[in-house]
């Protein structure tokens, strides 16, 4: 008797601790998730064409049907180990700083004067604005060989033309993340201001009382309350890991830095699209998509293990 | 700003602090002040001998030619509508998104997360997706600078981490008092994410401005739907083409005209200052809401 | 799981449904076309209100001071043919991929994409012009019938349908243009300077650059004086200077962006990638790496961007230009002083060809081609626009303007008026609006084109006009050189048999008559070009001669890698056949 009361018991708990569904949450969802499905989801079938030899203006069905030849196309380009080198190379120096933004943030948080704060926190997100060709056009009249940086060093006495970052390949990596960081430094940060002015400022005044420091302010009430949005971006960035984009590689690349800076998004913008070659840009989408997704799921996977909670 | 007490260490890491934002700030600012001097410049002094602190030679016409082209001002009023009614959508519906995907009592919500997720990663290429707009009846028509934008995954995600880190006592609270998840997302959640609101309609904001691409591809038949960032791309391709025209036709009589031709970079600054100009006169407006941290505890009471 | 397959499924299935619909065949269409007349016309201009077409292409127009079909030339023939051109379109490639998947085509297109030809035929996309040719007769005149069989001879289809009109037909360049376009240039004044030595080989030349360098180490503003500089983003300009160069004498536009290559003397396809002895790369890449050792190639040059270059040559930095003289620098010098001899001018010399009298039989066919859209709904208006400007007498209008107004007939011989040469001259705003001579690829015919009255369509292009039409600079050249116009200098060595210029060669002819090059043939190429644009600056920058064979030998082996052969194998076969074809043909030219 005691034993089927406590199994009753312990039943009904469970049930109250799971909860009830909320349906009306989905039916006010659905609608957003069919406007994903209809944008997002129903172009996917243009996957199809990796499989045949599509030429723009031709119907599917006139079109030859090759099977796999583009992605054993893609499989066996001599070119496609370096490039895929270059590309991992940047993603991991990117991931590597990943946490920049937020300390950026912090520091600006830091900053007591609010009128300089702000300033700054607008100027910074200015390089964001600034196309990639026009930095280009900077960085030239800055880098080149009778640009600002080599005439500063003969006028100090050095050399008169002392360095020419843009044609040097062995600083391509630093220097491409160096001003990649430039432009996105500012507007990244812009989310962990956000999440840091999202902090209830009642844990500071009681740190305060119980005679914390600024610096133990910041590691045990700031960090903590800002590591969520960074791990979850520090997650997507793994996802990224081939998605590196190809406007600001292919501005700067020339026969010097090509061999290092020809990313996976360049090589497949001029082999696949300038040729107009949907099929075999279609594929190499198809491929990246995988990795992507494979490598999102994977490190949610081991994020869960670590953390006991999975982030997507 | 809770006050601090002036420690030496409080004291180098201030210096240190300040200085290396008074630096990053100038780096920052400097090569936007040369864009605003170049376009202020005659286009064939600063081609030759280059652009430093101040305009070469000032002149006002770089701007005054883009400001007679014609059809600007109904570009422009296109482009703020779009800014407008899309960040408006976009944010109402991302806020939304990202708050009901913090609910676990929402049935099959990590699936339905994981569907909006993956959409990053994918895509269907630049001709199947243009086939399938087509389909459905949007090229040529408003609602293409507004409905694929709606649903935009990242933000999602940045906001519902957000979300997540605000305090579950408050939903609890009113959940007692009986009212609905849309009564608790219009009445609690948005009012407390203040700043995620005003950086998610920043992001959206700044992306609508910018985006000429769609136009390109989906609207180019509707003039009435021309974005002035569109305008602007093609004044400068046209100043690009009439540059590399002379190039490479030098028997031109025009060889000697030269100089009375925008030069591509003039062209090209003059552009960026119009574009960028308004982004730094509404930028501080939303500034105020992204750090103005509401007082919880006030709320609470 | 079995959810997600049916789903995915579905999607697929939906996609096809929609990439089906998009791209369907224009075969009714075509059908209904075949009845000769379109509806409401009677002959060759559509009766009633003027019919509103649209024109899209792949290179960009006037749109300032206004629209290029807003032009007092182009409303004139708006209005002969009764349309009203109320929709213009540019496309990049892309966008003209995604109009050609859709089948959203405007009714007229200009188009630069050769390789596209075969889709286009294919999916019937194009509007067969033959059974219009009774109708509209000037689509098919005296001067155009050889290109029509031509184009529809190879572009045609199965049943040799009539789909592309080829423009500029003609001879281009006669007797060499004003001035020589391409071959060795310098600046004109150091040139002088240095008492223009005659120029028989390269290295005559690199001791010409030499020389001038060393008299002018900077620039009035304290810059370093190079040789020469180079755009160096783009690989086409590494390689062709030594098309237009001895030893190897190549045309450029043989295979496109492609290192095969026609001899401009003896029309024989050349292997420049692996042909050591005759390589337009490789003359180059000598030339170049000779240069650099004597310190006289910027640096930069494997950075700039042709804007960057352009302002180091405006800034007074380079003696001479590669590939063809550009007129930066005596831009910002005659601003300067109206009378100044700074600037860069091609030097008769018989180590470089001279850019004259290329025979365009097909026009520039196939890189560049009009045609009809077969979806269009105004086909009478594109036909009857089409035809209103392939008349000989619109072709004058287009390049000369309208007789009585911009031209005279003065003693039998038409003149322009000296009010048109000023306003040409100062090309002013006025001058834009006319639109004569920016014939916005409606230019069916070139220049020379003799017309009825026994003179060329364009009276800019006379000989006394050309003398007359002269700076300063080029009028000291002429008085030197004692020619009356600057490319005569150039075209004398070519007449005394000295060097080749383009009468004989037919590329663009035998590319007309040439196979689309199949896509996996032109990544192969591609591929091919990344290799030499890498070994690029390792080539130019070897220090001794031993180097620069070790580098080449590396290039060559990695050329073979990549399958190369594969490559030239289809290219000599079609190029072959192309030339068998065209044999006949130039037998017959008249000109």
């Amino acid at each position: 008797m005691k034993a089927r009361e406590q199994a009753l018991q312990a039943s009904s708990a469970l049930r109250r601790k799971k909860g009830k569904k909320q349906w009306s949450l989905l039916w006010l969802t659905l609608p957003f998730m069919i406007l994903i499905l209809l944008f997002n989801y129903v172009p996917l079938g243009g996957w199809i064409l990796s499989i045949f030899d599509y030429r723009a203006g031709k119907s599917l069905f006139d079109c030859e049907f090759v099977g796999l030849k583009y992605f054993k196309m893609i499989f066996t380009d001599r070119n496609i180990p370096s490039v895929l080198k270059n590309t991992v190379i940047f993603s991991a120096i990117w991931f590597c700083i990943s946490w920049l933004p937020m300390m950026f943030a912090v520091l600006l948080n830091e900053i007591q004067c609010s009128k300089f704060r702000k300033f700054t926190q607008t100027m910074t997100t200015l390089p964001n604005f600034i196309s990639w060709v026009i930095i280009y056009s900077l960085a030239f009249s800055i880098f080149s060989s009778e640009g600002a940086l080599n005439m500063l060093i003969y006028k100090l006495g050095g050399p008169q033309f002392a360095t020419n970052i843009l044609a040097d390949s062995d600083s391509v990596y630093v220097v491409q993340t160096a001003i990649a960081q430039w432009k996105g430094l500012g507007w990244a940060s812009i989310i962990y201001i956000a999440a840091i002015s999202g902090i209830d400022q009642e844990q500071y005044e009681a740190a305060m009382i119980d005679g914390a420091g600024r610096l133990r302010c910041a590691i045990h009430i700031t960090f903590p309350s800002i590591l969520p949005t960074f791990v979850v971006l520090m997650l997507l960035d793994i996802s990224n890991i081939l998605n590196t984009g190809y406007e600001q590689y292919f501005l700067f690349k020339n026969a010097i830095t090509a061999p290092k800076i020809e990313v996976l998004d360049l090589y497949v913008y001029r082999m696949g699209l300038q040729l107009a070659d949907y099929s075999y840009a279609t594929a190499v989408g198809i491929v990246k998509s995988l990795i992507s997704i494979t490598m999102l799921f994977g490190a949610n996977a081991l994020a869960k293990k670590i953390r006991g909670t999975s982030i997507v | 700003m809770v006050v601090q007490k002036r420690t030496p260490s409080r004291v180098v890491f201030n210096i240190l602090n300040y200085g290396f934002f008074a630096l990053f700030t100038f780096l920052c600012l400097y090569p936007l002040w040369y864009v605003f001097c170049y376009s202020l410049s005659v286009p064939e002094l600063a081609a030759k001998e280059g652009v430093s602190f101040w305009p070469v030679g000032f002149t006002l016409t770089n701007f005054q030619q883009v400001f007679a082209l014609d059809g600007l001002f109904h570009s422009m009023f296109i482009s703020v509508m779009r800014t407008v009614i899309g960040t408006f959508c976009t944010v109402v519906t991302c806020m939304w998104l990202g708050y009901v995907f913090t609910k676990e009592k929402m049935p099959a919500r990590k699936f339905f997360y994981r569907f909006m997720i993956i959409t990053m990663y994918i895509g269907g290429g630049m001709i199947p997706t243009y086939l399938v707009f087509r389909s459905y009846g949007l090229l040529n028509t408003f609602a293409v600078y507004i409905l694929p934008a709606m649903v935009s995954a990242y933000y999602v995600i940045l906001i519902k981490t957000y979300v997540e880190q605000l305090p579950p006592s408050l939903e609890e609270s009113a959940l007692i008092d009986g009212a609905g998840p849309i009564i608790i997302f219009t009445k609690i959640i948005l009012p407390l994410s203040m700043p995620i609101v005003a950086t998610i309609a920043i992001f959206a904001a700044v992306g609508q401005w910018n985006s000429w691409f769609d136009n390109h591809i989906y609207t180019f038949n509707n003039k009435n739907l021309t974005t002035m960032q569109y305008m602007l791309y093609n004044y400068l391709n046209e100043a690009q083409r009439l540059a590399n025209e002379l190039k490479n036709n030098p028997n031109m009589q025009s060889q000697i005209n030269k100089q009375n031709a925008l030069t591509p970079n003039s062209v090209r600054m003059t552009v960026t200052m119009i574009t960028v100009l308004p982004v730094l006169v509404v930028y501080p407006i939303f500034q105020r809401y992204i750090v103005k941290g509401i007082m919880i505890g006030a709320v609470k009471g | 799981m079995k959810a997600k397959k049916i789903i995915s499924m579905a999607l697929a299935l939906l996609m096809l449904l929609s990439l089906t619909i998009g791209c369907q065949k224009s075969g009714g269409t075509a059908s209904t076309a075949n009845s000769g007349t379109s509806t409401g016309s009677q002959g060759a201009v559509p009766s009633g209100d003027p019919v509103k077409i649209s024109i899209g292409s792949q290179s960009e127009y006037q749109t300032v001071p206004c629209q290029w079909y807003e032009t007092d030339v182009f409303q004139e023939l708006q209005k002969q043919a009764n349309v009203v051109i109320d929709s213009f379109y540019y496309y990049d490639a892309d966008k003209f991929n995604m109009l050609l998947a859709g089948n959203d085509l405007p009714d007229i297109i200009f188009s630069y994409s050769p390789q596209k030809l075969p889709d286009i035929i294919d999916s019937k996309l194009a509007l067969d012009l033959k059974p219009y040719l009774s109708t509209y007769t000037d689509l098919d005149g005296e001067a155009y019938k050889q290109s029509n069989e031509i184009t529809s001879g190879f572009y045609g289809g199965d049943e040799k349908a009539l789909y592309f009109l080829a423009t500029y037909i003609g001879l281009e360049l006669r007797d060499g243009g004003v001035i020589n376009y391409r071959g060795y240039n310098a600046r004109w004044d150091w040139y002088k300077e240095i008492g223009a030595p005659e120029i028989k080989t390269s290295d005559d030349y690199i001791a010409a650059i030499e020389a001038m360098v060393a008299k002018h180490p900077t620039t009035a503003d304290g810059k370093k004086v190079y040789g020469t500089g180079l755009e160096g983003t783009n690989f086409e300009y590494w390689y062709t200077n030594g098309c237009f160069s001895k030893p190897a004498y190549m045309n450029l536009w043989t295979f496109g962006g492609y290192l095969y290559m026609e001899g401009l003397d003896d029309g024989k396809l050349y292997n420049a990638y692996t042909n050591l002895e005759r390589s337009a790369f490789w003359s180059d890449m000598e030339f170049y790496n000779k240069l650099w050792n004597k310190g006289l190639l910027d640096p930069d040059s494997f950075t700039m961007t042709a804007e960057q270059r352009a302002a180091k040559s405006a800034a007074g930095q380079y003696a001479v230009e590669m590939n063809w003289p550009q007129g930066d620098l005596y831009a910002a010098e005659s601003a300067k002083d109206p009378n100044t001899l700074a600037g860069v001018i091609a030097i008769p010399s018989e180590a470089s060809f001279v850019f004259a009298d290329y025979h365009q039989v097909n026009g520039y066919f196939p890189s560049n081609f009009q045609f009809v859209s077969a979806n269009s709904k105004a086909i009478d208006g594109a036909l009857s626009f089409l035809n209103v400007c392939r008349k000989v007498e619109n072709q004058r209008l287009l390049y000369s303007g309208f007789e009585g107004k911009h031209y005279t007939v003065v003693d039998g011989v038409p003149t322009p008026t000296e009010e048109t040469l000023a306003m040409r001259l100062a090309n002013s705003d006025e001058w834009k609006k006319t639109g004569i001579e920016n014939t916005c690829n409606f230019g069916f015919l070139q220049g020379s084109f003799l017309a009825a009255d026994g003179y060329p369509v364009n009276l800019f292009d006379t000989d006394e006009m050309r003398a007359s039409a002269l700076n300063p600079l080029q009028k000291d050249y002429c008085e030197y050189y004692k020619v009356d116009y600057p490319a005569q200098a150039c075209v004398k060595l070519a007449d005394e048999g000295k060097i080749p210029s383009m009468k004989n060669c037919y590329s663009e002819l035998n590319q007309s008559c040439t196979e689309t090059m199949p896509t996996d043939i032109q990544r192969i190429l591609t591929q091919c070009n990344d290799i030499l644009f890498a070994a690029v600056p390792n080539l130019v920058q070897a220090k001794t001669a031993e180097e620069f064979k070790a580098i080449q030998a590396q290039v060559l082996a990695d050329l073979k890698a990549a399958n190369e052969e594969t490559a030239w194998e289809w290219c000599l076969a079609a190029n072959t056949k192309a030339q068998e074809f065209t044999k006949p043909i130039l037998e017959t030219l008249k000109w």
